[in-house]
């Protein structure tokens, strides 16, 4: 052991840390949306032109390979979809019982997309539940399998507190979603699809008693 | 500046205040979203400031007495003659890690900013809402602790 000078020690200390590779590569596709709108405006119909057949030759591989993979792994397509959805449950639950500060307080539905415009679609109201009877508290950015989602905080009239997220409809979402209600962790979870999006839905399992 | 080396370096300060990698991301996450919802400057200084918001606004919710005494206020010029009497310190990096552990956030807080990114009082006194003399001396305070710390470990295992 030899003397050291703090400054080293404290600057190796947080030299040490960083950020999980999943975390950033969230954080990074947030912020991706203004970058990407950003470079098309600047960029010249030949750079478009050839930025098009990137993705389409991406966009075409990526359907061999998925059209390969599904026809080739059935079964075990079906065991990842229902991992998947119970991955995205246990996101869900977690955020739930997060109960993190809202950015947008005293809100009605008929505002949320007006505030909430960092977010790649529209937010609805649901068809497939009655969340008449809920009282919406607030809302936050937040994400779901790294896409960005709004999470709604809602009460009943009991006081029970719900949380409703929604998403838009990926291709891994849409592909690998199961339409269930799950306990994790002390919460239920209900997720569905409708117009497009992804829907979730969690409560407290004490509270829904 | 890079995102990626921005968003590392706020995860490090969200630490540096925490203490707790998972709360860390947390915060770090809530700050980012909010930095992207309003097209606010991506820069280390706009999202310091914005994570320490998100955390002083957690501890009010979780009504924790907020940190230490900063009644007392120390000149910069004591704060540098005290260097070379802290700056050595004989200790092993895994010890100096616990330790740090022992420091209240605000504490941590400082030592980041002052040794970690090398922000000069002025700079950490204007993230911090305080005056440069209570920034000096709670830099002061906090490395004598963390020494002592340190040194009251390394006593016990010599015994």
């Amino acid at each position: 052991m030899k003397s050291r000078d703090i400054k080293k020690h404290v600057k190796d200390h947080y030299q040490a840390q960083t950020l999980s590779d999943e975390k950033m590569q969230r954080l990074m596709n947030m912020a991706n949306p203004s970058i990407e709108e950003n470079s098309t405006k600047n960029t010249s119909w030949f750079g478009v032109f050839i930025a098009q057949q990137k993705i389409a030759l991406v966009a075409s591989f990526m359907v061999i390979v998925v059209s390969f993979w599904g026809f080739t792994h059935f079964e075990q397509n079906k065991m990842f979809k229902d991992n998947f959805t119970q991955i995205v449950a246990q996101e869900i639950a977690l955020n739930h019982s997060k109960q993190l500060n809202l950015d947008f307080n005293e809100i009605d539905y008929a505002n949320l997309n007006k505030l909430m415009h960092k977010l790649d679609f529209q937010v609805v109201k649901s068809n497939h539940i009655n969340l008449a009877g809920l009282e919406v508290l607030g809302a936050r950015y937040c994400t779901i399998q790294g896409n960005i989602a709004a999470q709604i905080r809602l009460r009943d009239d009991s006081g029970k507190i719900f949380t409703l997220y929604q998403t838009k409809l990926t291709s891994m979402l849409n592909n690998n979603f199961e339409d269930t209600i799950q306990s994790i962790d002390q919460v239920d979870v209900k997720q569905w699809q409708e117009n497009d999006l992804f829907f979730g839905l969690a409560v407290s399992i004490d509270s829904a008693s | 500046m890079e995102i990626e080396k921005l968003l590392q370096q706020g995860y490090r300060y969200a630490l540096s205040l925490t203490h707790n990698p998972a709360f860390a991301e947390d915060l770090l996450h809530d700050a980012w979203v909010s930095i992207l919802s309003i097209s606010a400057p991506q820069n280390t200084g706009y999202l310091y400031k914005t994570i320490r918001n998100k955390f002083l606004n957690h501890r009010k919710h979780e009504k924790v007495v907020p940190f230490v005494n900063l009644d007392e206020a120390f000149s910069e010029s004591e704060l540098i003659d005290s260097e070379a009497h802290f700056s050595q310190v004989l200790a092993d990096q895994q010890l100096v890690d616990r330790k740090m552990s022992e420091l209240k956030s605000l504490e941590r807080e400082v030592i980041y900013l002052y040794y970690y990114e090398e922000y000069t009082t002025a700079e950490i006194a204007e993230l911090m809402g305080h005056s440069k003399g209570v920034v000096c001396s709670l830099i002061y305070r906090t490395r004598i602790k963390l020494k002592q710390l340190i040194e009251s470990e390394m006593s016990q295992v010599a015994l």
